[in-house]
Parts: structure tokens; sequence; C-alpha cells
């Protein structure tokens, strides 16, 4: 079997419009023939108040190791970035998803989101004074390349990623990755 | 120098399903030097076994506290004055009745009251009365019970009433099988008693679970030698083997077989590494469509088209369109966020170096009307070559050479997909002479390239953890030998059956 080991941080957001604390839900998502053997793929960050640079500093760890029997469904990371404001209230503010690379080493990678826009102008009044937003009922659509192009999005800030990517035995098995 | 107190002796702790009167005990002993008599011809032509040792050994059978007696025991036993127990007149009777014949190896059993108890049995007890304690402290018992650690329960019972020894219920029940190397006149009578204890069975009462000292082993691999509690061997060797007389092992040990041969097969189907076909190469592309930057208009969605050259065999949605997206402006710059994944799985023969996969990116606007406008082309040959790799793609869309009728047009009216045929971007020189092409933004794009081939012409199977790239080269070879192996067993039992037949045959015919 192969192995791939995922070492590094769920660094920050950036840009993102919403003045409230921001924190995210990820999950990496790969495909049937990969199994975790350790580590968490699914978790949250904790929830971080914007500073001057429009930055939210999480610093989450993540420390994943695979193994494979195929190199089908390389993992994906989705995010989904949620606000959290004065009163507890919380509502996604972007979803987001990147393919993890396929080389050994350090990846800075930046993650843009998207957020489903408000479709009439009352909807809009109602998300800036009373805050919330639409939400994907079925999240899968954001790993999945398919045709979605009658759905309208606001675009967002981006979720830095910061991996160190280990590949163990994939040339035993005649794959090429670099 | 070399001297070292070597001992195999290992206890062991089994638990009893049913009554310990069901155990069966094997005791199986040969002269530790042996002769090993080398095969006739005959032997070897005969289809047996090639190489067979010389069986010497002993075998010696019995249930769980039953009684063997020695030779000094059966002469002791055969005179009726020496007995005064109800155990020894019992033996007494045995010995009379059955012409008992003495082997060299006998046991003793709880009712003889010889050898210790485990030490755990032991109670202890400060008060004035514990008599145990006291002669423990006198050094009163004897030599064997020191070296097991416990104390003898037969000088614990002289001082004992006879009537409270029934009444206690005994956790503890003990067996002991004895090898005898006991020196003897002519006429069987003892000169000097000489005894070691060959094996130790202790059964707990209360959770019905057996001690035994020392645990089962192989006379092959790893035989114990007879010795004395000094380790001075006595030129034996000896193992030891239980048997559970379980009705259900049978089928316990057809269920293990099965559990075992369905876990082979899910362990196997997870250890296979899905490889391509024979002859085969396969790539496998992730292709993002990140961002979009710097277009004109507010809502954009971005049409893919993947060209994939006749020579590759590709099964994936080649065609599409992402979300649309509303813009956000970062220090002055509007930025479109996609994010759209797009994986391409294809099948190339080796051998053959593929042509560039050819991708076509189309940025169209949407405004409030529904109308929907152009807003660039881009063009992006894909070589698959391994890696991992990003790129901002210009755009530019064509226009009217007179700019006010381009730009009514485009305004008033709008329209989409301005060029048909897409292999105008890839090859310029089809370009049509009448338009001029203006830049419009960026499109940034991430994609990565897996290739995977077949190694040699066999599936080599994976390497276990910690096996070093070294010995993985050789497991294309292992896994010959093992196909080797099997094919060798395969006419090891297809000759056996034909031998069976010729030499086995009732010659009805």
């Amino acid at each position: 079997m192969a192995e791939l080991h995922i070492l590094g941080q769920l660094h920050c957001a950036s840009n993102f419009q919403d003045k409230s604390s921001l924190f995210c839900r990820y999950s990496f998502q790969a495909g049937p023939n990969w199994t975790v053997i350790s580590g968490c793929p699914e978790g949250q960050t904790v929830s971080g108040k914007l500073d001057y640079e429009k930055t939210v500093i999480w610093a989450h760890p993540l420390d994943i190791h695979y193994v494979t029997k195929g190199v089908q469904g390389w993992p994906k990371l989705l995010v989904q970035v949620s606000c959290l404001d004065s009163i507890g209230r919380s509502w996604i503010v972007g979803y987001g998803c990147c393919n993890l690379p396929a080389v050994p080493g350090l990846h800075n990678i930046h993650v843009n989101c998207w957020v489903p826009s408000s479709t009439c102008i009352t909807d809009r009044i109602r998300q800036y004074f009373l805050g919330g937003s639409h939400q994907l009922i079925q999240s899968d659509i954001v790993n999945l390349g398919l045709n979605r192009f009658k759905l309208k999005t606001q675009s967002k800030g981006t979720v830095q990623l910061q991996v160190n990517l280990l590949l163990r035995n994939f040339s035993q098995f005649g794959v090429e990755y670099k | 120098m070399n001297d070292f107190n070597h001992c195999n002796k290992v206890p062991g702790v089994y638990w009893l399903k049913k009554d310990v009167r069901d155990l069966q005990i094997k005791i199986k002993l040969k002269p530790q030097d042996g002769i090993m008599s080398l095969p006739k011809f005959e032997d070897c032509t005969k289809g047996t076994s090639i190489l067979k040792l010389e069986n010497t050994a002993e075998e010696i059978s019995f249930k769980w506290q039953e009684k063997l007696f020695s030779l000094w025991e059966v002469q002791r036993y055969t005179d009726i004055h020496n007995c005064i127990t109800d155990p020894e007149l019992n033996y007494h009777e045995i010995i009379e009745n059955l012409e008992y014949k003495p082997s060299k190896i006998f046991t003793y059993v709880d009712e003889d009251c010889y050898l210790p108890l485990p030490i755990d049995c032991k109670k202890k007890n400060n008060g004035v009365l514990n008599l145990d304690l006291y002669l423990e402290k006198l050094n009163l018992n004897d030599a064997v019970g020191r070296i097991f650690g416990g104390d003898t329960i037969s000088t614990t019972l002289l001082f004992k009433s006879e009537e409270n020894i029934p009444m206690e219920k005994k956790e503890w029940t003990a067996m002991h099988v004895v090898f005898d190397n006991s020196e003897y006149t002519e006429d069987s009578h003892l000169i000097y008693k000489q005894e070691v204890t060959l094996l130790s069975i202790y059964h707990n009462t209360t959770h019905n679970y057996i001690v035994m000292m020392p645990d089962v082993n192989s006379l092959e691999l790893n035989p114990y030698a007879v010795e004395t509690a000094e380790g001075v061997p006595w030129g034996y060797q000896y193992a030891v083997e239980i048997e559970f007389d379980d009705e259900c092992g049978e089928e316990l040990l057809m269920l293990l077989k099965k559990l075992y041969k369905r876990w082979e097969r899910k362990q196997r189907h997870l250890l296979n590494f899905v490889m391509p076909p024979v002859g085969k190469k396969q790539y496998y592309v992730t292709l993002e469509i990140l961002t979009a930057t710097e277009f004109d208009m507010d809502n954009l969605y971005i049409e893919f088209d993947i060209q994939v050259p006749e020579d590759i065999e590709c099964t994936n949605v080649l065609h599409g369109r992402t979300h649309t997206s509303e813009a956000v402006t970062f220090d002055g710059t509007k930025q479109w966020s996609y994010g759209h994944i797009l994986e391409l799985s294809l099948l190339v023969n080796t051998g053959i170096e593929p042509a560039p996969l050819k991708l076509f990116l189309e940025a169209i606007s949407s405004d409030w009307w529904g109308r929907h406008r152009t807003e660039g082309y881009s063009y992006l040959p894909i070589t698959l070559e391994p890696g991992s790799y990003s790129k901002e793609l210009p755009c530019t869309r064509p226009e009217e050479l007179d700019v006010v009728e381009a730009e009514s047009r485009r305004f008033f009216l709008g329209g989409c997909h301005l060029i048909k045929d897409l292999n105008v971007l890839a090859e310029p020189q089809l370009r049509d002479a009448n338009y001029t092409y203006k830049s419009t933004g960026t499109i940034n794009l991430r994609w990565s390239i897996i290739s995977q081939a077949q190694v040699g012409t066999l599936t080599a199977p994976p390497p276990q953890p910690g096996t070093s790239t070294a010995s993985a080269l050789l497991l294309g070879a292992e896994a010959a030998l093992k196909k080797y192996k099997k094919a060798r067993a395969r006419l090891a039992a297809a000759t056996k059956d034909l031998s069976e037949v010729a030499y086995g045959g009732t010659g009805d015919g």
C-alpha cells in the first residue's frame, strides 16, 4: 500500500468582508481507495477576530496519514468558513475546495471561497441588516466538477493552507508524480 | 565461560470451557541422544515421506487425576500393611485387581497430598493457631515445596484434624507428572529414591482454569530436558501436550478457517494496488479553475472545453461551466472566485508519447437582464508531464475593427460564443484578419498530473511496513517463487492420487 502524510496547518483566512469572528470547518475528502489510518480528516478551527489586515489567524494543525491502494480519488480539502457575531449567531460566509498537490514537499495553497448570493433585493436587505446567508443543501457540489453555472455566488476571501506532503511507496507501483 | 542457566520452561494458563475431567494430558519422552535412522531405498519408492526419523519417543496419555504408579509405589501399595489411609487402600485395590505394570512416568494426584499448590492458595493467617507459618519459619517443609515456593500440604495436614480436611472447600487441586529414576535391585526393591517433576497442573476450582508448569511444547522444536532442580540432566527429553475434549472444537476450527479465508480475501482486496491495464499507461489530471481577474462585468462564469487527442482514451466529462460568480474587490482589483475542480482519467498505450490536451476557456458575463456576453477566450495546452503546475492565463476576445460598432453591438445586443471553432485559439494562423483581439482579463489555473504504468510483468505485492526498498525489488521474484511452490504442491497432490490408484487398487477388474 502506498502512503500519504499530510502535515501542516490551516493557517488563516483573509479578505473576507465580514466583520464578525470567523471560524472554519474543514474536511479532507478522498476516493474509496483511500483510508485514513491516523489523524482526523475533519475538524473545526477556533473562532478568531479580524486583525488590521483583515486576516484571521487560526494556525490549526493538520496531521493526517492516508494509505491507498490506488491513485484515483486523490484527497481534496473542503473548507466551510462561518462567521460568529457578537450575539452568538453563526452562518456560512464561504465555501471552498482545493485539490492537494501530488508533489511532495511544502505547499502554500490559497483556497478561494464563495457563497451562494441572495437572488432578490429583500434577501439582500435582510442579510445586510439581520445577517444570515444562503447555504447549500448538498455541499458535495463544492468538490464535484459538475456543471453548476445556474448557481449564482458571491466571491469571498481566501483560506490559506500550509502543508507538507510526504509520499511513500508510490513509485513502487509505477506512479510518477514529479 | 559459556555456562548459563538455560531454562525453556515457562508456565501456561488455560481457561476451561468444560469440566476439568475432560482434560487429556500427554507426555512424550525420549532419550536425549536418540539415533536418527536414515530412510531405506524401499521407503522412498513407495512414495512415503522421504526422511523419516525413528520414532523412539514413548507417549503416555492420561486424564485429570488419573493415578499412574511407579515401581516403588507398586511395591509399597501391594502390601496392605503399608496402606493406612483411604486413598492408599484404594490404590491397593487397584494394583491388586488390575495387575498394574509400572512405568518410568507416574503421577501424584491431589489425594496424595505430596507436592505443593500454587502460592496464591496459601492463605496467610497471622493468628496464633497458624501452624503453617511456624512450620515455614522452622524450615520444616520439605525441599520440593521450597523449590516451588509453596508449602507442602502433607506437613500441613499432619497437624490438622482428619475430620476437618474434607470440610474445607479447596480452591486449588493439583496433579503432578513425575519421572522415576530410582535405583532398584533385581527383585524390584528400592535402593534409593530419585524422582523429578515433569509437569505440574493446578486447577482452580473457583474459576475453572488450569495453570501448567511447564507449558505445552514441541518435542522436535523445543523439547524440555529431564533434569533435577539443580540442573543435572538425566539424559531424557520430554514434551507436554494437552487436549481439551471439546465437542465443538471442529466447528470452531471450521469457523476460524472460514474467518481467516474471508479476512485473507479482504486483505488481498485491500493490498492489491489498482494498476492500469497491461500495455497501458494511465494519467490522472486534476485541474482547478481558481479565479478570474480584471474583467469588466460583475457576474462571470467560465465555460471550459477540453479536447483530448485521438490516441488517448478518456471517459470523463470534457465540457462544462463553473458557477456564476459576483466579483469582490481586493486592492482595487476585481476578483471572481470559482474553485472548480475537474478530474480526468486518461489511458494511453505505452510507448506512445501522448500529444498535449487542449484546454479552451471562455469567460462569459451575465447581466441583470439575462444577457450573456463573452468576456474573453483563453487556450492552454496541457502536456502530460507529471507534476503540479499553476498558471495565469490571459484572455482575449475578438472585436470588430470599428470600435464604435463593436461597443454598440456589445452593449445593446451582447452575445456569447463569438468563436465557433475554438481551434483558432490553438492555431493562430487560422484567425480571420477582419477582427482584432482585445485583451480583457486573466484566469488562474492550477493542475496536477500523476502517471502510472505497470511495473514489470508480474503485479508485485505491496511491501509490508518496514521493508526496505531493496527487499521490495525482490518481491517480484518472491511472487514467482510462490507460484512455483503452489504448482509443486498441486503436482504432489496429483501424484499422490496416482500412487494410491497404482498401489492401493483392489483389482476389481
